[in-house]
């Protein structure tokens, strides 16, 4: 549980003149669920691209398991807000993409992670057939199917409606305990990251740095019950308070 | 207003299109229908036993009459009855014949061409603006330099129809390869797609259903190069017969043309979209599912 599965180290990432990123270090352990909140703009995203090998740090290195990671890096399995799933695939072809790809074809796992992410039944449909929570499902169980190392999630419940989005809630903590896998997600919600998270990391306003890092102390499995207790509430005003300060700050910077 | 737009049930709408055409008819019978009588003063010969014509008389003879008389239009009874007059199967298979081989070569030219202008951005730019030139010029401003380029026979009616419909095809096909979801292609990278596998398993199938209705316009657009090619050098085709019947106003024919070109585009759209619904059959679902 302590190993550093995925880490920055002096992460430096310009985009012309913008520094989206400066210096800044992150460590994940294995089988953590780190959540990351800050300010919206301020570089969450580009630092789950990094770690995805989408794009290249301008300073400093990115690595899994101590290894630079250099170009794409399918080891880190990305769910994306706007699902991305494949309209022409069925359920089981979206599914069995990756496997697909490397010419292993296998059925029976396919029926597993069906299994796995409660989508029993809609094995047939196709993604404009199911709800966003539906195709959600379909999506963490495609990037599942890969065996990642890493689940990287860029606010993958953003585009749900409140409750569906509390049952994936639910379901992804379940997910990620059953499988063992890392994770680092992304969200505006401190609810959400008080939900899911082992550790949360508090981002500043651009250019973005890690302002803080808290261990989350509520004991599992957790509930929408826990939202009410004293403590859950004391740890809400510590995380807005923090997160607070950058988008006043970030405010000031874009008006 | 409680529901906006306003809508009617499907049977009320099909009700009220026929009324429509209905009402076209009769006005169209209203104006041709021989409700009058003239009198009509004619100058007839007299002929002589042998035939040779010895004086003129005057005769007056009732001769019916319409608000609109022929050549300037005829009922639509004499009009319908004009197609089985005129060889119009012939004319018909004849211009289809030049539109398919025409948009296929377009087609087979502009979709990998587009594809390959979506992908490469270098390309794009050093090609858009010879398309961005090509493209307002309407096709029959194409028909007299390939009359000077390959006379009147196909080879110039192809070429009306290819660069009529070319620059349409290519446009359409960048824009559906632009407007695929780059999250798409993020997700496939991260699935462990390579270059080749992006490009055939996500990019294309991604890009099929804008490629395909664009390629909807430009069948349509190529209807319009036909029928501006054969106004030249050619007996056959929809387009020469509205053209040669003019020369002789025959009226009936032009309308007996110009009404199949309408049907054979319609049914050519039809046929489209039969085999648009196979080609990407995931775009015609309804969500079941919640």
């Amino acid at each position: 549980m302590s190993e550093i599965l995925l880490s920055a180290k002096s992460v430096t990432q310009r985009f012309g003149d913008v520094v989206a990123l400066e210096n800044l270090d992150l460590g994940v352990k294995r089988e953590e669920f780190v959540v990351l909140v800050g300010a919206s703009g301020c570089g969450k995203s580009t630092l789950l691209n990094l770690f995805a090998g989408f794009d290249v740090p301008t300073e400093g290195t990115v690595t899994l398991m101590g290894e630079s990671i250099a170009g794409v890096e399918p080891r880190c399995g990305m769910v994306f807000q706007n699902y991305a799933l494949f309209p022409w695939l069925s359920v089981r072809g979206n599914i069995g993409f990756g496997p697909k790809l490397r010419g292993e074809v296998s059925e029976e796992r396919v029926t597993e992670l069906i299994k796995t992410v409660g989508i029993e039944g809609f094995d047939d449909h196709y993604p404009t057939q199911l709800s966003g929570g539906m195709k959600q499902r379909v999506a963490l169980a495609r990037t599942l199917a890969n065996d990642p190392e890493v689940l990287l999630c860029d606010e993958p419940f953003a585009a749900l409606d409140a409750m569906t989005r509390q049952v994936l809630q639910e379901e992804l903590s379940r997910v990620a305990a059953e499988t063992g896998k890392t994770v680092l997600f992304i969200t505006h919600s401190i609810d959400e990251a008080l939900l899911l998270s082992d550790r949360i990391v508090v981002m500043t306003a651009r250019p973005g740095r890690i302002k803080s890092s808290l261990e989350n102390p509520l004991p599992r499995p957790r509930s929408a019950e826990q939202q009410l207790t004293k403590e859950y509430m004391d740890l809400k005003r510590e995380i807005w308070e923090s997160v607070q300060e950058e988008v006043l700050a970030s405010i000031a910077t874009t008006r | 207003m409680a529901r906006f737009p306003p809508t009617i049930p499907r049977r009320t709408r099909i009700q009220y299109g026929a009324l429509g055409l209905l009402l076209f008819f009769a006005l169209w019978w209203f104006l041709t229908a021989p409700f009058f009588t003239e009198v009509q003063t004619l100058r007839e010969a007299i002929e002589g036993p042998d035939g040779e014509i010895t004086g003129y008389r005057e005769v007056k003879r009732e001769v019916s009459s319409a608000i609109v008389n022929p050549p300037g239009l005829e009922t639509p009874w004499n009009t319908f009855n004009r197609a089985f007059e005129i060889g119009l199967p012939q004319h018909i298979l004849r211009s289809t014949l030049r539109i398919l081989i025409g948009f296929l070569i377009s087609t087979l030219l502009a979709v990998p061409l587009g594809i390959a202008m979506g992908l490469f951005p270098r390309l794009r730019a050093t090609v858009s603006p010879i398309v961005s030139l090509m493209r307002p010029l309407p096709s029959i401003a194409w028909v007299p330099l390939f009359v000077i380029w390959f006379g009147v026979d196909e080879a110039q009616k192809l070429a009306v129809i290819f660069v009529g419909s070319f620059a349409a095809a290519l446009i359409y096909t960048i824009e559906a390869t632009l407007k695929v979801e780059p999250d798409m292609i993020r997700a496939a990278t991260n699935l462990g797609a390579s270059r080749r596998q992006l490009l055939t398993r996500v990019l294309l199938p991604a890009a099929l259903p804008n490629i395909i209705s664009g390629l909807k316009v430009v069948l349509a657009i190529c209807w319009t190069c036909v029928i501006s090619a054969e106004i030249v050098g050619t007996q056959l085709g929809l387009g020469s017969l509205i053209w040669n019947r003019k020369e002789i106003s025959d009226t009936a024919a032009v309308l007996v043309g110009m009404a199949s070109i309408s049907v054979v585009v319609l049914l050519m759209d039809a046929a489209f979209g039969w085999f648009e619904r196979r080609l990407v059959p995931w775009m015609f679902l309804r969500r079941d599912a919640s």
